[in-house]
Order: structure tokens, then sequence, then C-alpha cells
């Protein structure tokens, strides 16, 4: 195995030298793989497979604070119990800390909420990737039975009776409160939700203090027991779609399988999409338990080992999952300023 | 036409020409190029991605791209590039139901380019993960067999010789696997696939020769083989369809539809420049040769101008020569030299620069004489005129009725007068006196006009007699109202007639009045009646004379002057 900087940077150099190393019947050595790194010329070939996460994008003030105030209210639900930050509470990582959230009338959700941070660097929204942006995500929750109950209608009827909102409203938009600004202003707030200057993306940038030796050799094992194959980006994740249970039959094992565990089969119909997901990005996993879309696993730990298990094929010794598990405790950077309010 | 018509239409003509230049110009401009520029620079942006796309997604596939970021991105980018490149088409106005297709069709395209992208990103994941593992997994199995206590799964049925054979057999067939894994996964076609599928056949074929403690290791490392055996053909597949040309194809369709289109456009628009730059020069044409007729117009005026003021001119000099031509009837009317019987007789008219009415005569006839003065009212040629009817009339009736006393001459005269005043439908009017005198001094006389005067020579007195009766022109009839008044003249008497135009001559405001000829006949003893008149006219000259005056005088003679020239030597 390649190890050091170069990773999975060189996995088609580093196969094709795996095939003449085993038909030469000897191992590739570190200064075959750096050779062959200095003669590909390539710019892809410079990347590292993770980057450090880009600055929030720029966005009007006004507009972060309005869909800051809504994504806090709970008026946006029907019984005006629970609002966006119900279920993707800021000050918990962007999440409830529920297997499943519990919604208006003590419904419990179908899925794990997925943290709010972050979230507008996914390519996809939710864990089906049903929703293409933000702007389209925020409608799910709000007319969602089981999670906010409540309809446009009613939402914006509430929204419009608060002169606070009117005036914030009619300062940004045009055309005052309407479903389309709704959505705009909460899915601007989010996407100021960037978690930047993680020590990983510091360490990233040349701080070579950034990272622990353990956090280190857990990013090289990140990269290497094949993590990386789904979790790569600035996101660390969230740019892909891949089956859950590769190496053997999650569902199968865990039993009791229902319909959310269909996963993106339930948007495509499609058999091939049957138990696909939204690869979910590790940016802020260190404080999300639990994990999986059924909020199964509830640390880290157990969530390592059984992507081991179903993704890669491999069985990870304790030490090796400890090291992950604290890299991926490094991914995560301070709360965004857009948090608090101006 | 009046001009007002005018105005409105050339306003209207105005209007039209600026309308049908505004439609012209507008159908040119319907080729709209820096819109067509967007188009063509929106085509190039969905053919860079479209292109960079199949490049990433090859280059994931062989190892060249160790993320898919800049897939995700270059995908959305794809899409909105495209919703972009139809939305630039739309504006530049040449869709139509033919292109609605084609726009469907690169849409599907690169749809379907998307979803190929988003498949070959999941399953290349985990053949990426295996062909990475596979060399490794095959190491750490070979050691792990090679190390094992037990050597063998089957210690019962194998002698303690054969185990290093059969280790070797199974590292032989696990190194052979991730031989053929890697080399199928590099190759891909239906002999290095058969290889692999033969390499796994042959290692669970020993799976049991292999020492219990590393089969899990065994399983594992079959496993990957396996995802290798069954990604390598699904990852091929769904790049095949991710580096498609389909969409590009779709948008060469859309591009040439969208050029055939917009070259229509611009012929279009070339041929109503056309036309806006002929209509431009007739315009303009239109314009120079209005303004030529305008001109002309102009010129034809002033000449007709010109020719106006010359007729008028003309006219006008017509006029004042009729003018003197009347004056000179008038004058040539009036005796200059008049002479009668045992007097002196002198008279003068100082006519103003129109025609007066001014009227005198002096008839000498058969047993009798006439001095007769007048002033038609009014100037000019109608006063002219009656006042050559009433010479006329006067020499008529006298020719006709020689015997006639002057009320009878004055009645008649007023007859014909009166008549012809009405027929010229000219509002005048006429004094006049008649004086009959007769050679031994005796003057029977009537008629309105000026006051009489008579200077008596033997005492030095002035006596002035009234005129009376009416004046002529005004009734038909006037015989009953006419009264004749007689006077008798001694010798050296003098006899003063005037106009108006005498007594109304002013000097610093002051008319010249019967004052004035009371003072010229006051001196007037012993003087001629030439040097009276010549005096009273003298005597004008200071004071402002504004209409006709006339003066006859007349001085009685001794009885043996002239008639008895004997009786002088």
């Amino acid at each position: 195995m390649i190890r050091g900087r170069l990773g999975l940077r060189l996995d088609f150099y580093n196969a094709a030298g795996v095939v003449l190393a085993v038909v030469g019947c000897s191992e590739p050595s570190h200064t075959d793989a750096h050779k062959v790194a200095a003669q590909a010329p390539h710019a892809m070939l410079e990347r590292e497979p993770l980057e450090p996460l880009p600055e929030p994008p720029p966005a009007d003030a006004r507009v972060v604070a309005l869909g800051r105030k809504l994504f806090n209210d709970s008026r946006l639900s029907a019984d005006d119990s629970t609002a966006c930050s119900s279920c993707h509470s800021l000050e918990n990582g962007g999440v409830d800390g529920k297997p499943k959230s519990t919604g208006i009338h003590g419904n419990v959700g179908n899925v794990n909420a997925p943290t709010v941070y972050n979230s507008g660097l996914n390519f996809l929204q939710f864990w089906d990737g049903r929703a293409p942006s933000l702007e389209e995500q925020v409608g799910g929750p709000l007319t969602n039975p089981l999670e906010m109950g409540s309809s446009w209608e009613q939402a914006l009827g509430k929204i419009a009776a608060d002169p606070d909102y009117r005036a914030r409203f009619a300062a940004v938009y045009s055309n005052g409160i309407t479903a389309d600004n709704v959505r705009a202003s909460i899915a601007t707030f989010e996407r100021e939700l960037v978690t930047g200057g993680s020590p990983f993306d510091r360490w990233l940038g040349g701080d070579k203090d950034a990272l622990n030796e353990r956090a280190r050799a857990g990013y090289e094992l990140f990269k290497g027991v094949g993590c990386i194959a789904c979790h790569q980006g600035r996101n660390v994740g969230g740019n892909m779609l891949q089956h859950f249970g590769v190496f053997g039959d999650y569902f199968a094992d865990r039993g009791n399988v229902t319909e959310a565990d269909y996963g993106r089969f339930n948007v495509t119909h499609n058999e091939a999409d049957r138990f696909v997901f939204r690869v979910p990005s590790l940016r802020y996993v260190a404080k999300t338990a639990p994990y999986f879309h059924d909020g199964s696993a509830d640390t880290l730990t157990r969530a390592v080992q059984v992507m081991a298990k179903y993704q890669l094929g491999r069985t990870l010794t304790d030490e090796q999952v400890g090291s992950i598990v604290a890299f991926l405790g490094s991914l995560a950077g301070p709360t965004p300023s857009a948090v608090a309010e101006n | 036409m009046s001009s007002r018509r005018w105005v409105a239409l050339i306003a209207g003509a105005f209007a039209a020409a600026i309308a049908v230049s505004a439609l012209l110009y507008r159908f040119s401009r319907s080729a709209d190029f820096d819109r067509h520029s967007q188009v063509v620079e929106a085509v190039g942006q969905v053919r860079h991605l479209d292109r960079l796309l199949s490049e990433q997604v090859l280059a994931a596939r062989f190892g060249l791209l160790n993320q898919y970021d800049s897939i995700n991105a270059t995908e959305a980018g794809l899409a909105a590039a495209d919703g972009d490149l139809e939305s630039r088409i739309r504006d530049v106005g040449v869709v139509d139901s033919g292109l609605e297709p084609a726009f469907h069709e690169l849409e599907e395209a690169i749809a379907a380019k998307r979803a190929a992208a988003e498949r070959f990103k999941t399953e290349n994941s985990i053949l990426r993960n295996s062909t990475y593992y596979l060399p490794t997994a095959a190491n750490e199995t070979v050691k792990n067999v090679s190390r094992s206590p037990t050597k063998t799964g089957r210690a019962t049925d194998k002698g303690s010789d054969a185990m290093p054979v059969k280790t070797d057999a199974v590292a032989a067939a696990i190194q052979r696997v991730a031989q053929t894994g890697l080399a199928y996964n590099l190759i891909g076609d239906e002999s290095s696939r058969d290889a692999h599928l033969q390499a796994i056949a042959a290692l669970r074929a020993q799976e049991q020769l292999a020492p219990v403690e590393s089969r899990e290791a065994l399983r594992l490392l079959v496993a990957h083989a396996n995802a290798i055996a069954r990604e390598v053909p699904a990852v091929d597949r769904w790049v095949q369809a991710a580096v498609s040309t389909e969409s590009a194809e779709k948008l060469s369709a859309l591009e040439s539809e969208y050029q055939t289109r917009f070259a229509r456009v611009v012929a279009s628009s070339n041929r109503y420049r056309q036309i806006l730059y002929a209509w431009s020069l007739f315009l303009l044409a239109a314009v120079g040769v209005t303004g030529v007729q305008l001109r002309r117009a102009y010129t034809g005026l002033e000449l007709r101008v010109a020719e106006r003021t010359s007729e008028l001119r003309d006219a006008l000099a017509a006029l004042w020569g009729e003018m003197k031509l009347a004056r000179k009837i008038q004058e040539a009317l009036v005796p200059t030299a008049p002479s009668l019987s045992r007097c002196e007789i002198a008279a003068r008219m100082q006519a103003t620069d129109e025609v007066g009415g001014d009227y005198y005569d002096v008839i000498q006839m058969e047993g009798c004489e006439w001095i007769l003065i007048g002033d038609v009212s009014g100037h000019g040629v109608p006063a002219g005129l009656v006042m050559m009817m009433c010479h006329t009339a006067v020499r008529t009736v006298l020719g006709s009725v020689p015997e006639a006393g002057p009320d009878v001459l004055l009645s008649r005269v007023n007859s014909v007068l009166t008549r012809n005043i009405r027929e010229l439908n000219e509002d005048k009017y006429m004094t006049i006196s008649a004086f009959r005198r007769s050679p031994d001094g005796t003057v029977r006389f009537a008629g309105a006009h000026q006051d009489v005067y008579i200077f008596r020579a033997a005492t030095g007195r002035i006596e002035r007699l009234e005129s009376s009766g009416v004046w002529l022109g005004l009734k038909d009839e006037i015989g009953s109202v006419l009264a004749v008044q007689e006077f008798h003249l001694e010798p050296d008497d003098l006899l003063f007639l005037h106009t108006d135009g005498v007594t109304e001559a002013t000097r610093d405001g002051v008319m010249f009045e019967r004052e004035g000829i009371m003072r010229i006949l006051q001196a007037a003893n012993g003087k001629t009646a030439a040097q009276v008149v010549d005096e009273t006219f003298a005597e004008l000259l200071t004071y402002d004379v504004k209409d006709d005056a006339t003066v006859v005088v007349l001085k009685q003679l001794h009885p043996w002057r002239g008639i008895e020239p004997d009786h002088s030597t």
C-alpha cells in the first residue's frame, strides 16, 4: 500500500505499479510511486481528495437575519410547536441527537435528521437526494405531517401577521412575503452555516501542528482503507450517491426494513436505486450522533465499524477505528458567525 | 384649400414618414447581433462543459481525478448553461415550434448524461475501493496464510510434506486473482474478464486448503475480486453513457436549427435595411424637392408681389394722371381772363393738390352777363365732375333760356345736377350764387353761397349781402325757395366774391374770415380789380390754405369809358 500525502491521488498509477509488482513478484516502493508522481504532468494530480471548506458565500446580512429568524420560528409549524431549529439545533451540531426526530404532536419522523451545517455544500438535499437545492428542501419538512405539519398558506398567514416580518420582508423583497422568499431567506441563511477553520483544514493549509499524530494517522487510514472513495471533496461527502451495503446486506442484518430504507428508490422508482442514499458529509460528524439515515449507530466508533464492514469489505482494528474517529473529530470547525444574532 | 388643412396635411405626411421610418428601422434591427453573440457564447459554454464533463468522468475512471466536486460543479454548470442557452435563444426571438423539439432533445441528452455521470460516480467509488484494496488484501492474505499456525484447514487428509506446497498454491491463486482483477480493470475486455473469473473460481476451489484463521481474509478478498468483476462492466457502461457525444450532437443540431433561423432573420433584416436606405434617400430627395419647390413658390410670390406693387404704382400714377387731368379740365373750364362790358373783372382759382370743388364762371351773352361762383362739397374727381356738370348745365340752360333769371337758372341746373349726382351714387351737394348783371351796374342774384361784399367808392364803405336759398344737388325741386336779390353798382364800386377756401385759411390758429376781406377792400380805393385779386392772394400766402380758394372781383367803370373812347382823348 502506498502511504503518505500522495495517497489515492495515484491510484491509477498505483494500480499499474501493483500490476507490474505482482507480475514481477516484488512490492512497489515509495520511491517508485514518487517517480511516477513526478513524471505525471497532469494538474489534476496535484489535488488532495479532501479540500478546505470555502468561505460562506457573500449574502445580504438582512436576508441572513431574516432566514435565521424564520429558521428558529416555531410558528412555521401547524401547532406552533416545531421550528426548523427544533430538529436542526444550531447549538447541537445542527441536529437533535435523536435517532429519528419528533415533529408536531409527538410524531416520530422516518429518518435521522441530518445536520444543517455545511448543508449548502451538498450536491443534493435529503438522505434520498430528492431536493436539488436548499430552496427546494425547505418545503419538505414544513409540509411533512410528521415534522412541521403545516401548509404554505398557513405558514405565510402567520408570518404576514407579524409586523416585524412584514418590515423585514419588505426591506429585501419587492414582492414582500411569499413562499419563494421564505425559501430563499432560509436557504440563504443555511448556506452561511459553513464551519470553516477546522484543525484539519488548517493542517491542509500548511499548519503542521494543527493535527495530532493520531488524527494524521487517521487521515491516512481514511484514505488508505477506502472511506475516501465516497467521503471526499471539500465537504468530505455530500457529493455523490451510494449503495448502503456493498459488501454485505446491511438491511437484512439489521432487520425491520421500512420504506424509508429504500432510499433513492423512493424518488426514482428505479430498482438500481434501492438502498441507495446520498453519502453524508462528515464535516460535523463528531457532533451529530446518532448516525446513518436510520440513526442506528449511537457512536462514531460504531458507525466507522459498520461502514468498514458493509461499504469497504474490511475489518478494522480498534486502533485503526480510533485513529479514524480522531481524524473525523478534526473536521469540525468553530460555529459560524451567521448563527449568532447580529 | 385652407392653410389649416395644409398644415394638417403636412404634419400628417411628416408623421407617416416618421412612422414608416421607425417601422423599417425596427424591422432592420430584428437581427440582434448582440444577443446572437450571446447565444454563440452560450453554445460554446454548453459545448465546453459537455466536453469537460466527459473528460472529468474519464479522468475519474482512470484515477486522474480523485474526487467528484469538480464533476458536480460541471454538472450543475452544464444544466445552468443549457437553461441559459435556451433563454438566450428565446431572447433573440427566433423560437418557433420547430425549435422546441431541439431544446427538448438537448435537455434530455444532458439529463441522460448527468444521470449516467451520477451512476458512474456511485459504481466507480466501489470499483476504485476494490481495485485499490485488492493487491493490498492479496499481499496481506498471502502473509496471513503463510504465517498461519494451523497451516491448513484440512489437516487430516493431507500429509505434512504437502503443506508448504498447498500454501504456495493458495498464495499463487491469491496473487493470480489480484493480477487478473487489476488487469481486467485496466483492459476490460472479455478475455481479461474470463481470466479474472477463472482466477476467482480457482481461488475458491483452493479455499478449503487455506488455514482457518485466514478464511475471513480470503472471503473478503474474493468479495473484492467479485466486486471488480461486477463493477468494471457497470462502470464502463456508465462511462460510455457519460462521455456519449449524443448531447454534443443534439447541441450541434440545436445550433444548426438556430443558425438557420437567425440567418433568415439576418437576411430579412438586411432586406429591410436596404429598404430603409432607399426610403431615407427618397425622404431626402422629397425634402430636397420640397425645398426647391418652396423656394420656387417663394420666388414666384416675390415676383407677384413686385408685379402687384408695380401695378399699384402704375394705377396710382394713372390715378394721379386722372387727377391732373381733372384739374386741367377744371382749370380749362374756369375763365382765366374774363371780360364784361363796362367793368374790369379779375378772377383766380388756387387749387389744392387734389382737385377741389371750386367753381366760377363769367358768361357774356346778348343783353345780359352772368357771374357764377360756387363750391362742391368734398374734393377729388367726384367733386370735379359735379363742378363740370354744373358748368355744362349752366351753359346749357342759358343757351336754351337766355332770358332766365338767376332763380330759374339755378332751379334748372339743380334738376340736372341732382339727377346726375344720384346716378353717380355720390353724396355730393353744391353751394352756388348766380349773378345776372346789366351793363348799367344793376345786379340780380340768387342762390346760397358765401356773403357778397361791395366796396362803395363814393363813400369808402363796405356792404355785405348775405346770399340765401338752398344748396344744389339735395332736392329735385328748389324753385319755390329761391329768392332773387338786387343791388346796383356805381362807377368804381367793387364787387368781391369768394369761396370758403379764402375765409377759412388760417394763420397761427386765426382764420382769414371776413376781417381779412374787409382789410383788403378798405385799401381797395383806386385799385384795379386785378390788383385787388393779387393783394388778396398775396395776403393769403402768409396763411395756410387747405382748400381751393377762389376770388372774383368786378370793378364798375364809368359809362363813357370804353363806350365813348373819343371822350377820353
